[in-house]
């Protein structure tokens, strides 16, 4: 064992492997950043320059680009409230306000390191706790992903802000939206009013990209209140000691959640970050910071984000089940370029293997190297004046919308939802909730009906088994704790008036 | 937000709720499973319910919770102008490509956003649009929609 751990960080270490991997980390970056291309679409621009490597250097590579571009996405979330990737949605919460009084430098630096330490502990877990991890994600069947799917729309609750029906309805409408197209059980349209476009249904970064970053252009439109940028020496950049502080707590919890929810196949970063932000803030003392520019609530989620990374590693390396969308496409470039992922590969391809993980932990330390450097430029965007900024904002927009299928119906749906969105926000409705909805709505739906099909109609499946039950008594208590603090809220804000 | 604003906002969200749940009718209900229907019902229904809470709500609300603020008549031309530029936009896209509609919406983005340079306008929307064209093109091979005759 110890002379294959070696031979792998012999290999990772070479001066080309460390140039690759080099690469593949500040390219991730920019793919990350960059609205609209996705983890999985730098993985297969990357694929073509692959071909030719062996196969240890051209793993080494897209490990690079899958961890760096987890954190990339957190950039534009953050100075510009687009999520550069769908799992940096849950991070724009906290960022964007943090970016708008002026500490974007801070908030990137909280992500980083948030980020470095989801990737690095989620690689230990990868490599120690790997067949275990293994065992527990085979434990879940449909009656189990969707009692995690309940438990995640519990969190509506909590991102609803002030007003829990005006969070519910949001929520409510995401739920809908995931519903209209085609039927993924039946494969018939459903509630397409007629109108053949709707079709294809509502694909989820073109509505985020309209409801967060279309939504707040028009919203600039309005305030015209220019940016803050005081981020002017590396003193702003760095996190005090005391911030240092608050970060460890965010720090651990995201890196459970994340390496939980991605060693689940079909789960992914999106659902691994919410279920972490809600869970931080449920705990946390000072709820009311959230939402309003917490340092906390960007940690928790790029830990989470990037913890998902090495749990999604876990299914695909040791049973060649991907662990989310973008590990699906890892897989495929996994076998492109010659490797076998599944049980036997640790003992036919031990060299890969162990390249890989020493590789892995390399790129964690590259890329808060790199991302150290992104996070002082970064946040020079907003020297750009609105005027300026904003119509470059929209581009992208419609660029990012666009290339997810080449569809120019994406687009529309980008800046419809854009226009919807901007009208629910001035109507006092939260946007997190929507976008909760929208994710977690064909999960629950099509797990439901999975198991009501393998069950024959007995709805009791889902309280017969040990983690559903745990998973749906979690989704009690989760709602009733967030009714009894709203309850409470209402109830110190009727004294104070 | 003003009790005006919630119960046209729940209005809307139960009339939503309800020309959606009429449109699940005919769907038929398998004998296993819960069918086409049975979720979008269960969502409808939540939002109807929902949108009459958020009306009686406001109705049952003795304080005006916030002051109605005046609406900038600049501010609403722009809207409908950006607006209405989306729908042109959308419609011109795949006719006239990606630089001879993105440049356009740019330069009258830039416009409705208060800069009223218009030489700078327009070399920047031309700048930007013809670079991000060749950015995600070529570099990140994504085609995008070229004018052709």
């Amino acid at each position: 064992m110890i002379s294959y751990w070696l031979e792998g960080l012999k290999t990772a270490l070479m001066p080309s492997n460390l140039l690759i991997m080099l690469i593949g980390v500040a390219s991730g970056i920019v793919v990350g950043a960059l609205p609209g291309v996705t983890s999985s679409m730098g993985i297969i621009l990357l694929l073509p320059f692959t071909y030719y490597m062996k196969p240890e250097t051209a793993l080494l590579m897209l490990t690079g680009m899958y961890c760096a571009s987890m954190f990339g996405g957190s950039i534009s979330a953050i100075l510009l409230r687009t999520p550069g990737t769908p799992s940096a949605a849950a991070t724009a919460i906290d960022g964007y306000p943090l970016a708008q009084q002026g500490k974007a430098g801070k908030a990137i630096s909280a992500a980083l390191i948030g980020s470095f330490f989801g990737g690095l502990v989620s690689g230990i877990c990868m490599v120690f706790l790997a067949p275990l991890l293994a065992k527990f994600a085979l434990k879940f069947g449909p009656p189990e992903y969707f009692a995690l799917a309940v438990f995640g729309l519990t969190i509506i609750a909590s991102v609803s802000g002030k007003d829990l029906i005006k969070g519910l309805i949001a929520g409510l409408i995401g739920l809908l939206l995931s519903l209209i197209g085609i039927d993924n059980v039946t494969g018939s349209q459903r509630l397409t009013l007629g109108i053949d476009a709707l079709a294809n249904g509502f694909d989820f970064l073109p509505v985020m990209i309209g409801v967060f970053a279309v939504s707040e252009v028009l919203d600039k439109l309005e305030k015209r209140t220019p940016s803050v940028q005081t981020t002017t020496s590396l003193g702003q950049l760095l996190l005090s000691w005391e911030e240092m502080k608050s970060l460890v707590v965010p720090i651990i919890v995201g890196i459970i959640i994340g390496t939980l929810i991605g060693v689940l196949p079909g789960t992914g970063g999106t659902i691994a970050t919410f279920l972490a932000y809600n869970e931080l803030k449920r705990w946390s003392k000072n709820k009311e910071k959230f939402g309003q520019g917490a340092l906390e609530g960007v940690a928790v989620c790029e830990t989470a984000n990037n913890a998902v990374t090495g749990g999604a590693m876990v299914p695909t390396l040791s049973l060649g089940v991907p662990g989310d969308a973008v590990t699906a496409v890892m897989l495929g470039a996994f076998v492109l370029i010659g490797i076998r992922p599944g049980p036997l590969l640790f003992t036919q391809q031990p060299r890969v293997v162990y390249s890989f993980f020493a590789g892995w932990f390399i790129i964690q330390f590259m890329m808060l190297a790199v991302g150290f450097v992104s996070s002082i430029l970064a946040p020079n965007i907003l020297k750009i004046k609105d005027e300026v900024l904003m119509p470059i904002v929209l581009a992208l927009c419609i660029i990012g919308s666009f290339s997810l299928r080449n569809s120019v119906y994406d687009v529309a749906v980008a800046l419809c939802f854009g226009v919807l969105g901007y009208l629910m926000r001035k109507a006092g409705f939260p946007m997190p909730p929507l976008v909760l909805g929208l994710i977690l709505g064909p999960m629950a739906e099509q797990n439901l009906n999975r198991t009501l099909l393998i069950a024959k109609n007995d709805w009791t499946i889902l309280f017969r088994r040990p983690i559903s039950l745990t998973l749906l008594l979690a989704a009690f208590v989760s709602v009733t704790l967030s009714l009894l603090g709203a309850y409470r809220s209402s109830k110190k804000e009727a004294a104070r008036s | 937000m003003s009790k005006r604003s919630d119960v046209l906002s729940g209005a809307i969200v139960s009339l939503v709720g309800l020309i959606f749940l009429l449109n699940t009718i005919g769907m038929r209900k398998p004998r296993i499973g819960l069918g086409s229907a049975g979720f979008p019902r269960l969502v409808t229904v939540c939002l109807i319910i929902c949108g009459v809470l958020l009306i009686v709500r406001a109705l049952l609300s003795k304080k005006e919770r916030a002051a109605r603020s005046r609406i900038d008549s600049r501010f609403v031309f722009s809207l409908v102008g950006l607006t209405v530029s989306f729908v042109l936009y959308v419609y011109l896209f795949k006719k006239l490509g990606f630089i001879l509609t993105t440049g356009p919406l740019l330069f009258f983005a830039m416009y409705v956003f208060g800069s009223k340079k218009i030489l700078l306008n327009a070399v920047l929307s031309v700048v930007t649009s013809i670079a991000i064209y060749y950015v995600f093109t070529i570099i990140f091979k994504i085609p995008l929609p070229r004018f052709s005759l």
